[in-house]
């Protein structure tokens, strides 16, 4: 097999399964692509290769001895620097923890460990993430694959880019206000936002208890699909985590567009886009019509609330977890995320209650606005991804209103705790990748990942990989 | 908090202050910009909330909205 690393995360367990190609030659592979992009793209925390090689040729020597083994056995990934992983160092993208040795492992790396995976290193992120840029003030800024001097979008800025660059066949994110959808939107990769409460947090560095979720970004809806559905699932260390079935999501992703019901906003989400995220919007609504959905208006409340309500909540719950270090350690954050926790000091209590009270209400209006279609379609971003410098705003005075501007179309589906799967929908003139979301009901990934993968069976954008100069 | 009401530098200094976390006048006048646009745009919600709801509903209502 001459490149295997260009494998989706489906084809290449497949391969690895029908010894087609060993854990080696495809963790080698990625290893090589590491080496050859590292230097540009900042992607990776730590590299692992000796402990990766190793863990590979043990995989493909349990693979020679049969027996049953995980859907991801010998699959080499990386992930996020804020999944536990007990007796490693998780620096959650900051100096603060720059050598904090984990003592657990965190429930979704756990599942994806049991079904055979390696790993390769850790992934890059926004400080502790809390941004949605990229830039980190203490590792440097990710570089996106397509254009080097724009961002990758964080605060997932090396799991999109490295699983853009086929470095990795997938990588976990976190999505609090548009952490898994900003950087696959703006890398050209497939990420899954989760209902909150359907993949377990336990173990995953927390920024806001009511809106955080779990998530992977992978090269196809397909890719999603197979990691939601090993990660999903009650787990007894987060009582917050649902104990609703876990649906066979694979099996949704054979399914057509055929009788599908998709809604586009009237307002908001189509209100001041970039002309060129506005043609995008247009063509990918004639592909999902093409395949067999129909595409019906709908009118949504007030998302500059929804909006505002995730804002206070995050705000608040980000401050409360880092209050002990903002007051022993404040030298130590960088500006922007010092400057965003300090934010949270402002509210008062009774605002972020109402926020939180207000959440069963705005749920309720949402679904009953949205009951005549299954999904919703909207851009992730008003913008295709702004250069490193242009977005390099730190703790300035004009930095909130360009960092609101990037998650605009974010913020109100994580308030919701919705799920949404970002997918790669068209390029620019310049390029730069250009995402679409797909915004389900609570629960209904399957849904989701049915309408992605329908649609990458009906293009190409997903399966475009960027070169090095 | 009522929509006519603003978030003052002053007072942000002195909560910041309830919690041990100590704000220059600048810092507070920073944060209390930043804030006021979504302390008093989610007041238009808040001044309308019903009596009686409590944030578990969410649960309720997530459950409920839940694809059969």
């Amino acid at each position: 097999m001459s490149e295997p690393a260009l494998l989706s995360l489906v084809a290449v367990a497949d391969a690895i399964a029908r010894k087609q190609v060993s854990s080696r030659e495809v963790t080698q592979a990625c290893l090589d692509r590491i080496a050859q992009w590292q230097p540009r793209l900042k992607a990776f925390i730590a590299i692992e290769p000796d402990e990766a090689l190793a863990a590979a040729d043990a995989a493909d020597k349990a693979l020679a001895k049969g027996g049953k083994l995980g859907a991801l056995h010998g699959v080499p990934l990386a992930h996020k620097d804020m999944y536990y992983d007990a007796g490693k160092v998780v620096t959650c993208g900051s100096k603060i923890r720059r050598d904090w040795v984990a003592s657990t492992t965190s429930t979704a790396l756990q599942r994806l460990k049991d079904a055979g995976t390696v790993r390769l290193g850790t992934l890059q992120m926004a400080e502790f993430a809390y941004g949605p840029t990229g830039h980190n003030a203490h590792f440097g800024p990710v570089h996106n694959p397509w254009h080097l001097d724009h961002i990758t979008g964080g605060s997932s800025s090396g799991s999109g880019a490295a699983v853009a660059a086929r470095l990795t066949f997938a990588a976990l994110g976190s999505d609090t206000g548009g952490s898994i959808r900003m950087p696959s939107n703006f890398c050209g990769v497939t990420g899954l936002k989760t209902t909150v409460g359907r993949v377990s947090r336990a173990g995953a560095m927390p920024l806001s208890h009511s809106l955080d979720t779990v998530g992977p970004l992978a090269r196809t809806a397909e890719d999603c699909a197979l990691l939601v559905g090993l990660m999903a699932g009650l787990d007894p260390a987060d009582p917050t985590c649902s104990n609703s079935p876990v649906p066979d999501y694979m099996a949704a992703t054979r399914g057509s567009l055929k009788g599908v019901r998709i809604g586009v906003p009237k307002s908001f989400y189509v209100d001041d886009l970039d002309s060129e995220i506005a043609r995008v919007l247009d063509d990918t609504k004639a592909t999902l019509t093409r395949e067999g959905a129909t595409i019906h208006q709908v009118d949504l409340p007030d998302q500059v609330a929804l909006s505002d309500a995730c804002q206070i909540v995050m705000i608040v719950e980000a401050a409360a977890f880092h209050q002990a270090w903002m007051i022993e350690r404040p030298q130590d954050y960088g500006p922007q995320t010092m400057m965003r926790l300090q934010n949270g000091l402002a509210v008062p209590a009774l605002t972020y209650l109402d926020a939180l009270r207000w959440r069963g209400p705005a749920l309720e209006a949402h679904l009953a606005a949205t009951a005549g279609v299954d999904a919703v379609l909207a851009p992730v971003s008003p913008m295709a991804a702004p250069t490193i410098a242009e977005s390099d705003v730190g703790n300035s005075p004009n930095a909130e209103p360009v960092l609101r501007r990037l998650t605009r179309f974010t913020r109100p589906i994580n308030y919701l705790g919705l799920p949404s799967l970002s997918l790669p929908s068209g390029f620019t003139q310049s390029g730069l990748p250009v995402g679409m979301q797909v915004i389900g009901r609570p629960f209904d990934e399957a849904m989701l990942v049915r309408i992605g993968a329908a649609f990458q069976r009906a293009t190409d954008f997903h399966a475009r990989c960027p070169v090095l100069a | 908090m009522s929509e006519n009401k603003r978030v003052l530098a002053e007072e942000v200094r002195a909560m910041a202050g309830t919690v041990g976390i100590s704000l220059s006048a600048d810092v507070a006048a920073r944060i209390a910009g930043a804030v006021d646009p979504t302390i008093t745009g989610f007041a238009r919600v808040s001044d309308k909330l019903p009596f009686d709801v409590e944030p578990a509903s969410f649960i309720v209502v997530q459950n409920g909205g839940r694809k059969s």
